[in-house]
């Protein structure tokens, strides 16, 4: 059976791309939004693979191991956060960490993943705290989130995102981030504490006095 | 005598019994469950009445919803079922009145039939005499009856050719009882099967008359050929793509199907927003069918969200499509609740549950938490959302010229009806107890069918204070284990008031409101269990003035006079788990959501842990076993002496259990051990015993 993908390569950018108006016209597929946007994550994943070989200028990758220099250099963006955070220019900080995601996540994708997490898991931990320093909450709940996605044994994410919730009136939420949080480390007084103030803004909330 | 063949019903005797029964047994069922549906009907309006006595007052005072002549033309094209008048009931009547018809005429052909040919064949009864007379007197009775009735002594010169068969037949007769009684033969005939004779012969035949299947058997192998060649494969058919075509929770299978590619191809990384969702809904194969194509998928989602803002177009035939749409979500949105249960998502569940209760109260998808205000009566969406007021709680908890601005309501009366029907109408769960319970276990044994109980005390948002669950007393928060519940646990929830309907003013049709439990694991945040649904709890609770409510709390809290002051009425949910608990002992989190299905602000969130153990173990015992002597009996010195075991005596265990000290504990280690067994295997030992095995 023919079967043919409606990509097609764009000789100006480089690229394979969608083809649009190809992809309706064939009789035997029907390529519906589905189908479509997972093509697209193929396509863009295709892409970015290409270009970090390209890049490479060797024919084959030498080896999974990831590469130093840019662990050095993510290491110094975050170094910079921290102390950005110490000398309380918080939007600094921010942007200290934001460069060092940038970087950390720019890896080639052949590179093992673990160093990857742990990297970006460290510079999200600084920005959601530079987030929270700066009282801006829903930036700071949105990495809180993925740092939860990302690891779930660290009380500190949950203790981090809880504080959101709380101070983004979402109470309901707040208290059960924290419930959730002392089902796993049952004797934390951080997430207690917390829970305790959750729980007396929750009855002023609720009128409940 | 007795024939082997089967015959028609020549004489068409008997096919109206056969036409009777099988009439009766349609007709008596499905009237019988018209009849009960009748009357559950007008029990149930007669009980909504009662309870809407009151609330009819305030709903005066509501403003008409916005949609309210749109929703009366839809009402008035689409749920009108008329409950007395319907094809069913139609069908009902014409059946009891073909068994009616049957009956007489049974009855009629029956009184036509000569009644001496039929029937039990007494000959004492003909000759009238007593059954235990001799054969002398039978002999001079027949002589003297024989001369009453021979045909040549009777004078006929008066009498009717249908009078003198008569007297014939009945001549007959009498020699025949006569001869039953004196003749040997016919004695024994008459002993053995209960006719003179001999062995009556049972006819068998198809109750169906003869003309049927003989003089037209042409017409009846077309029937035959129509009905095995066309009609029966056609039926069949169409019941078998009725049932494929829908899912077991009433949504199309292209529907079901959709949903489940959708949730394939989904990112991990998007959101299961109710806005994805119902761009997913808006596909659903239903409207489709629904409007033949007609309507895009991008104008169902915008009529959708139309809705829910409450806006109004001027086109009648938009409005209309509209309310068609809505009316068709609930089922979809638990099509997708299932399917959701069955990838444990929880995100999808609760999503689908937000966007049912938005439906039901015709109010935006937010994601802030106004929609506890939105959904109120009266209110003015906008002075609501410019409010820092979010709770129902809250509300009622500020003065009047707050709640006013709050809900923008300007008039007096409207104010304080509005306010009236909240307190009432909301029912706000407060846990008081959660615990997993394993039938007939007191504890939670590994590999074991187990269920949640959850208690909850319902209360009104006017009822400030929360209750001091510790001091509660634990007959109200646990459940007794009776044989009833050994055998059914969830009986006892089933047994609580049905929930009402829910006020829903804008949704077309009535929302018959439920609880949807959700049990997620803290572990990873999805679901354990598919969601379950719950439609009784008693909201009593709601009708008790602050002050009852109050006094109640306290009478709970300090445990005294219960009967008297306590007014409040502990709900129960039951939960059953699918799965079997964990196979090694340990602690299990989970997470417990209970949604109700139309009210915002009305639902319940907390964490509860499972904690498997391993039961003690239970040795068994020999029942027959001889007992060990008790200690200050004469057997008991002398096993004892013989260094054997003895039973302690009563007095001796009981100081035992309560001091403890060390001394007494190492020197009794060997006796502790013994009455362990001894009290975990009878339940009818000593009750001193049984404070040593405790632990």
């Amino acid at each position: 059976m023919d079967f043919e993908l409606p990509i097609a390569y764009n000789s100006v950018t480089k690229k394979v791309e969608l083809d649009k108006p190809g992809h309706r016209d064939l009789e035997n597929v029907i390529w519906d939004d589905a189908h479509l946007t997972l093509l697209e994550t193929d396509i863009k994943q295709l892409n970015e693979l290409t270009q970090n070989l390209i890049s490479l200028n060797q024919d084959v990758p030498e080896s999974p191991m990831p590469s130093p220099q840019l662990s050095i250099m993510v290491k110094k963006f975050h170094a910079n956060g921290l102390k950005a955070i110490k000398e309380k220019k918080f939007q600094d900080a921010v942007k200290m960490f934001s460069l060092g995601l940038n970087l950390a996540v720019k890896r080639n994708k052949w590179e093992t993943f673990k160093v990857t997490i742990n990297e970006v898991t460290n510079l999200l931990n600084g920005r959601c705290d530079s987030y929270i320093l700066l009282n801006d909450w829903p930036r700071a709940q949105q990495d809180a989130d993925l740092l939860l996605n990302l690891q779930v044994n660290t009380f500190e994410n949950f203790s981090r995102r809880s504080l959101c919730f709380l101070k983004m009136g979402l109470l309901d939420e707040c208290k059960a981030d924290l419930e959730r949080g002392l089902a796993f480390f049952p004797n934390n007084l951080m997430l207690k504490n917390q829970l305790k103030i959750a729980e007396a803004a929750l009855i002023e909330f609720n009128g409940d006095s | 005598m007795s024939s082997s063949q089967y015959t028609y019903d020549e004489n068409s005797e008997t096919w109206p019994y056969f036409a009777l029964s099988l009439a009766a047994l349609v007709v008596i069922p499905t009237t019988i469950s018209s009849i009960r549906s009748i009357v559950k009907h007008n029990q149930s309006s007669k009980r909504e009445l009662q309870k809407n006595a009151k609330k009819l007052d305030q709903i005066k005072n509501f403003s008409k919803p916005y949609n309210y002549d749109h929703l009366q033309s839809f009402n008035s094209k689409f749920n009108s079922k008329n409950l007395y008048f319907n094809l069913k009931n139609l069908f009902n009547l014409f059946g009891i009145f073909l068994i009616f018809f049957l009956i007489r005429y049974i009855n009629f052909k029956l009184a036509n039939t000569d009644s001496t040919t039929s029937g039990i064949f007494d000959p004492f009864e003909i000759l009238g005499i007593d059954s235990k007379s001799t054969e002398k007197q039978i002999k001079s009775h027949y002589r003297k009856l024989s001369l009453k009735f021979h045909p040549d002594k009777v004078d006929k010169s008066n009498l009717s050719q249908d009078e003198i068969n008569k007297i014939e037949q009945t001549f007959i007769n009498i020699n025949n009882a006569y001869k039953a009684l004196t003749d040997d033969v016919i004695k024994e005939n008459l002993e053995k099967y209960g006719n003179p004779d001999g062995i009556i012969s049972v006819s068998r035949g198809i109750a169906l008359p003869k003309f049927l299947i003989e003089s037209q058997g042409f017409l009846l192998l077309i029937f035959y050929f129509l009905l095995i060649g066309f009609i029966i494969p056609f039926l069949v058919t169409k019941w078998w793509s009725n049932v494929k075509s829908y899912t077991k929770k009433g949504i199309h299978s292209k529907t079901a199907e959709l949903f489940v590619k959708k949730i394939l191809n989904y990112e991990p990384l998007t959101l299961m927003s109710p806005k994805l969702l119902i761009s997913w809904l808006s596909n659903a194969e239903e409207f489709k069918i629904m409007f033949n194509n007609r309507l895009a998928p991008s104008k169902i989602q915008s009529l959708i969200y139309s809705y829910l803002d409450r806006s109004i177009s001027t086109d009648k035939t938009d409005e209309l499509n509209k309310l068609k749409i809505v009316s068709k979500l609930p089922t979809l949105l638990n099509g997708l609740i299932d399917i959701g249960s069955i990838v444990r998502s929880t995100d999808m569940v609760v999503s689908s549950i937000t966007i049912l209760k938005s439906i039901s109260q015709a109010v935006p998808i937010l994601n802030t938490q106004k929609q506890q205000l939105l959904q109120l009566p009266n209110v003015n969406f906008e002075s609501v959302k410019l409010s820092n007021v979010h709770t129902l709680g809250k509300l009622l908890s500020l003065p009047k010229d707050q709640q006013k601005i709050t809900l923008g309501i300007s008039d007096d009366a409207k104010l304080d009806s509005t306010i009236e029907f909240i307190s009432k109408e909301y029912p706000i769960l407060k846990l008081l107890k959660a615990y997993f319970a394993v039938p007939g276990e007191s504890v939670v044994p590994p590999n074991a069918s187990s269920h949640l109980i959850i208690k909850v005390l319902v209360k009104s948002p006017a009822h400030h204070g929360n209750p001091n669950t510790q001091n509660f007393p634990s007959s109200l928060l646990h459940e007794v284990e009776t044989m009833d519940s050994l055998r059914d646990p969830y009986k006892s929830t089933k047994s609580q008031p049905e929930l009402p309907t829910a006020h829903s003013p804008f949704f077309p049709g009535t929302r018959k409101s439920n609880y949807i439990a959700l049990l997620l694991l803290q572990k990873d945040g999805k679901l354990a269990d598919p969601a379950s649904t719950y439609e009784n709890l008693s909201l009593q609770n709601l009708e008790l003035s602050l002050d009852e409510y109050k006094s109640s709390i306290n009478a709970l809290n300090d445990n005294n006079d219960l009967d008297k002051n306590n007014k409040l009425i502990v709900g129960t949910f039951k939960i059953p788990l699918t799965q079997p608990t964990p196979p090694k002992p340990g602690n299990y989190q989970f997470r417990i959501r209970i949604f109700h299905s139309d009210y915002f602000g009305c639902d319940l969130d907390f964490p509860v842990i499972m904690t498997v153990e391993e039961p003690k173990i239970e040795e068994q015992t020999d029942q027959y076993e001889i007992e060990d002597p008790d200690e200050d009996s004469l057997a008991g010195v002398m096993a004892q002496l013989r260094g054997e075991k003895v039973k302690k005596s009563a007095n001796d265990s009981d100081s035992d259990s309560d001091s403890d000290s060390d001394l007494d504990s190492s020197l009794e280690e060997e006796e502790e051990d013994w009455s362990d067994i001894n009290t975990d295997t009878e339940d009818e030992a000593e009750p001193e015993t049984k404070p040593v095995s405790k632990k």
